[in-house]
């Protein structure tokens, strides 16, 4: 075996592990939630959420840096942020690490399904650096808030929530807007006239 | 004969010249980019400001401060740093703080740290400079905090202090400016120091 041909061997195991361990990495991301296409489709034990996250001011073109270097984005993770905020729901009003996300595209109306259990939104950010260190910049969105859903409920509209930040990305402000005919004109469009888009605006835990 | 000369000529070739010229290019990066600042650029401010990091797990201080600049656009300032002084000459308008601090290998010890302060929102250092000037981001303290459970990282604060004080500080920045002939052409911010130590 020649020096080169051991060298080559030799390398490729740590490279191996580095890979395993950074495909562990990028599932670290998160366990998203699905956007809903179909009413039909929806599991009965879940609901469609329908909503809107907005960012003010937007964010900028650079003000995002997702693209990692020295990092193989194997999961698409910079592309999973770009321009979108991450919101957690749980059953119960307290965080829990990296499950059942969302991630809206900011000032965007969204639909998810979520689990009909997951009656709390508990934890919100938007992701502005993602180096080999990992999320090293966040913009943290206070979301501490309970949402009524009914056991007949296809689909709950949950208003459109404006963050407003400054300068150094503090949130200075939190607001809730009732868009429902906006909101309504959209799932109409999206899932068909014959659902029913129940409004139910989050409300303060 | 000539194939295993050619399979020394490689070997040698890789340990001493290409894997040194890895390191060393490593080595480099460490250091990071040099930022040059035009000495006639009379928009620049000068910003300063001092962590005292005695009770930090990172002994021996502190090695470098990156501040940020957030607006009219995102870039990063890398400070000069001296015993806990930590200062630069060359920052246009807009708003910044520290969002990084950290300390390099030692001979001792490999280990690097990173020190957050404000990635995650606005912190104390946070300034909004809209005329140039001599800013002073304040003095800091490192108090360990601790999580309380044995899976829980521990946390810090950098809690504000009154020493050294704003003069003390800006006293030494002149100091080194002064005798630095790097920095003695920066006639702009030496004037702009003394005009502010005579405030003081």
């Amino acid at each position: 075996m020649s020096m080169f041909t051991y060298m080559n061997k030799l390398l490729a195991l740590p490279l191996l592990v580095v890979m395993i361990l950074m495909s562990h990495g990028c599932s670290m991301g998160g366990q998203l939630l699905k956007e809903a296409e179909s009413v039909k489709d929806t599991p009965k034990g879940e609901v469609i959420v329908v909503g809107e996250i907005e960012l003010t001011p937007k964010l900028a073109e650079d003000e995002q840096q997702l693209d990692a270097s020295g990092v193989i984005d194997l999961f698409g993770y910079g592309d999973m942020n770009k321009n979108r905020c991450m919101v957690q729901f749980n059953e119960k009003p307290e965080a829990s690490n990296y499950k059942s996300m969302i991630n809206p595209e900011l000032g965007k109306i969204f639909a998810f399904k979520v689990p009909r259990d997951m009656r709390y939104i508990v934890n919100g950010s938007v992701l502005t650096e993602f180096t080999r260190h990992g999320n090293t910049g966040e913009i943290l969105l206070p979301a501490w808030f309970k949402i009524d859903i009914k056991p007949t409920d296809k689909a709950v509209y949950i208003g459109k929530i404006r963050y407003t930040r400054d300068d150094f990305n503090s949130i200075t402000k939190v607001e809730l807007k009732d868009d429902y005919k906006k909101a309504k004109k959209y799932f109409t469009k999206k899932f068909g006239k014959q659902y029913k888009l129940r409004k139910s605006l989050i409300e303060d835990i | 004969m000539l194939i295993r000369t050619g399979r020394w000529i490689k070997i040698f070739v890789t340990l001493f010249i290409i894997l040194p010229s890895i390191l060393l290019s490593s080595g480099c990066a460490l250091f990071g980019t040099e930022e040059s600042v035009d000495a006639n650029d009379k928009t620049l401010s000068v910003i300063f400001g001092h962590f005292n990091m005695e009770e930090a797990p990172s002994w021996g201080g502190i090695d470098w401060v990156s501040v940020k600049q957030y607006k009219p656009k995102v870039g990063y300032y890398q400070a000069g740093v001296d015993e806990g002084l930590f200062w630069h000459i060359g920052v246009t308008n807009g708003s910044i703080q520290v969002e990084q601090f950290g300390r390099n290998t030692r001979f001792y010890s490999n280990a690097t740290y990173t020190y957050n302060f404000g990635s995650k929102g606005r912190n104390e250092t946070s300034r909004i400079i809209k005329k140039p000037g001599v800013y002073y981001l304040g003095s800091y303290k490192y108090v360990p905090v601790e999580s309380g459970s044995f899976f829980q990282p521990d946390n810090f604060d950098m809690k504000k202090t009154k020493s050294p004080s704003e003069k003390e500080l800006l006293t030494l920045v002149l100091k080194k400016m002064q005798e630095d002939s790097d920095f003695s052409v920066y006639k702009h911010q030496i004037g702009m120091i003394k005009k502010r130590l005579k405030q003081l």
